[in-house]
């Protein structure tokens, strides 16, 4: 298993890695984007007046990073998934002698962890970006904020994933429909921290949806097309 | 390995299904209305209220006089009004209409009140459920305005506070660090009046439109009540002596210009107490039936009669009281002389609702009225055995044909008999998602 795991990541790693730079630039670039944006907010008013609108009044300077995370896991997924779907490469891995399951668990994982260091750094940045203007209790709050966002993320990429490997037109539109169904909640506007008691519970969904994309993973091996 | 994956999505998109079809079909068909809007008439001396139906009705619509018929205003009684009876009926409330039209002055009770006595006597205050700590996200630091700012309006403070285990600690906004002096300042004056760090709840008007700053609240470990203004810089703290047997737990504070009331306290035994500005005296309020944490309160004073009103999703109540006189002793607690129940239009059924309750066994929803955070909660169908069941029940039938007349397999194998009961149990969501799942041979 451990050689399994070692070798796909190996392989993963050369065949992402521009795309794994790519991503990361565009996440720094964007989140210097956002720190312009709060240092603007100093500029143009005084601070406790920030603090009032924030704090008490609940806008979210860094809503634009709701956006990142699900972009950037929609196009990994993409990169990571495309170019061996459109070779027929990843049909032939599917029939090695290693278990189909354990190699496209492999593969997801991979993207999961990739996402995770990745939002793992926005998460630091924005800490960091608000650390310098707000008192801990905002910094806080932006983190619980936060989090659904990310596990938005996290969901978009299997969905996509679903998307892509599924043969058939019409169980694509499963892995739409659970895309949609299971990131809109967590990125539909409320009151900032709302989301957090509900987050335990997505997080749940994570390892069945995960469990789940062995159904399309099965339907491409086996070819089951249109 | 395939049945375990086509469990596991069928169980996300069931969940999923739950969630967004009930809720497209709401957007479609099923506007939400609003609460009822009650009040207690001093003319009439009776409640008499205004909602919005869904439907027709027909003594309505006569009173409408053609425009805006799902506007209903009736009396407890059952009589109907039209608006412009309905606002004569309460001349405290709509009194900028009634001086437009000449009927003020009006006398009641004695009483002879132009627009300027009751609009020095008229107040409203609101405890919204969602309001209650653990009702919504907590704000733990928060500002302290100065009391005599030197000029008319209020000004926003520069720095803001929190109450730790350490004290009452101060982090100014322009340098984002702690100040210390601040902090030992009015952490040591409150230890001093027998503070015990840290507070269970901070009650206060955090805004500067108002017309005075009236301080803030603090609830101590042990459950004491403090009352906290700053002045000049410097901390003014008043433990407030509370009747036996009140431990409080959440404070409302809300100024105004009459200066009589300042707010109101929530004690742990769901009663409700006045907070007097003279003297910081706590008059009880008698509201049978009170359950703040699934229940938004509305107080309505006018120059007459304090009105309380109490309402969770499908019932309102109001609960009428004599205004409390100003003598009255700390402690003492008002009787009420009426009280009204109702049911809400909102929780009435209509076509629309019931069709929902047919075709939606169960719904997974976010959103609560009585609270601003967003827990998944599962709720099933008012009707589920009558009308979902049997629904659900049809459609798996019709599933379980389909698969014959394909197959020849019906609910002779296990694979169609689970699919059966996953209609069976789940309605509509079981048939798309095996409609998106079941894939061609």
């Amino acid at each position: 298993m451990y050689r399994i795991f070692a070798g796909v990541f190996f392989k993963e790693c050369i065949k992402t890695r521009l795309c794994m730079l790519a991503l990361s630039v565009f996440s720094l670039a964007y989140m210097a984007w956002i720190w312009l944006g709060v240092h603007r907010l100093f500029l143009l008013d005084h601070p406790e007046i920030v603090w009032y609108r924030v704090m008490d009044l609940g806008q979210i300077p860094y809503a634009a990073l709701a956006a990142l995370p699900v972009t950037c896991a929609c196009v990994f997924c993409c990169c990571q998934f495309l170019p061996e779907i459109r070779d027929e490469r990843l049909r032939i891995s599917l029939h090695l002698p290693c278990g189909m399951a354990l190699l496209m668990l492999a593969h997801f994982l991979f993207g999961l962890l990739f996402l995770a260091l990745l939002y793992l750094l926005d998460g630091l940045l924005l800490t960091l970006i608000l650390q310098r203007h707000f008192p801990q209790e905002a910094v806080h709050m932006a983190q619980l904020t936060s989090l659904p966002w990310f596990l938005a993320g996290f969901f978009a990429y299997l969905c996509t994933a679903h998307t892509l490997l599924e043969p058939q037109h019409r169980s694509r539109l499963m892995g739409l429909l659970l895309g949609l169904g299971l990131c809109t909640p967590l990125l539909v506007k409320t009151t900032p921290g709302a989301l957090a008691p509900a987050l335990p519970w997505f997080a749940l969904l994570l390892p069945l949806l995960l469990a789940g994309l062995l159904l399309p993973c099965m339907n491409f091996r086996h070819r089951r097309a249109q | 390995m395939r049945a375990f994956a086509s469990i596991c999505l069928s169980v996300l998109s069931v969940l999923v299904l739950s969630w967004a079809l009930p809720m497209l079909y709401d957007t479609a068909l099923l506007s939400p209305l609003a609460k009822t809007h009650i009040f207690y008439s001093p003319v009439l001396e009776q409640c008499i209220y205004t909602e919005q139906i869904r439907g027709y009705d027909q003594q309505a619509a006569a009173k409408s006089e053609g425009h805006h018929a799902d506007i209903v205003y009736k009396d407890e009684a059952g009589q109907y009004y039209d608006r412009l009876a309905f606002e004569a009926a309460l001349p405290f409330i709509y009194y900028r209409n009634m001086e437009m039209r000449g009927l003020l002055p009006v006398t009641l009770r004695g009483k002879t009140l132009d627009r300027a006595a009751i609009e020095q006597a008229r107040r409203v205050l609101e405890l919204p459920a969602r309001h209650l700590d653990g009702h919504h996200p907590p704000q733990p630091c928060l500002p302290l305005l100065e009391s005599d700012p030197g000029q008319v309006a209020l000004l926003y403070p520069a720095d803001r506070f929190r109450l730790t285990e350490q004290g009452m600690l101060f982090t100014h906004a322009d340098t984002n660090e702690e100040e210390t002096a601040l902090s030992h300042l009015f952490s040591t004056a409150l230890a001093a009046q027998g503070f015990a760090f840290p507070a269970r709840h901070v009650g206060g008007n955090f805004s500067t439109f108002k017309p005075y700053e009236g301080g803030i609240f603090m609830v101590d470990a042990q459950g004491s009540l403090f009352h906290l203004l700053r002045r000049n810089g410097e901390p003014v703290i008043n433990k407030i002596v509370l009747p036996q047997g009140l431990v409080p737990r959440h404070v409302l504070v809300s100024e105004s210009k009459e200066r009589l009331w300042l707010g109101l306290v929530l004690d742990s035994q769901n009663r409700l107490w006045l907070i007097r500005q003279r003297d910081m005296a706590l008059i009880g309020l008698d509201v049978p039936d009170y359950l703040p944490d699934a229940m938004d309160c509305k107080l309505i004073f006018d120059p007459l009669y304090l009105t309380v009103v109490t309402s969770d999703k499908a019932l309102v109540q109001t609960t009428v009281f004599d205004l409390p006189a100003a003598e009255r002793k700390s402690g003492d607690i008002c009787r009420p002389f009426h009280t009204f129940r109702h049911e809400m239009s909102r929780a009435r059924e209509s076509w629309q609702s019931r069709l929902a309750d047919t075709l939606f066994p169960f719904r997974l929803g976010f959103v609560q009225e009585e609270t601003a955070l967003l827990y998944p909660h599962l709720s099933l169908s008012r009707h589920w055995l009558l009308n979902a069941l049997p629904f659900c029940l049809l459609l798996a039938g019709l599933w379980s044909l389909l698969q014959y007349r394909q197959s020849g397999n019906g609910l002779a194998s296990w694979q169609g008999r689970a699919e059966a009961a996953l209609i069976l149990l789940t309605g509509l969501y079981g048939l798309v998602t095996l409609l998106l799942l079941k894939q061609k041979e």
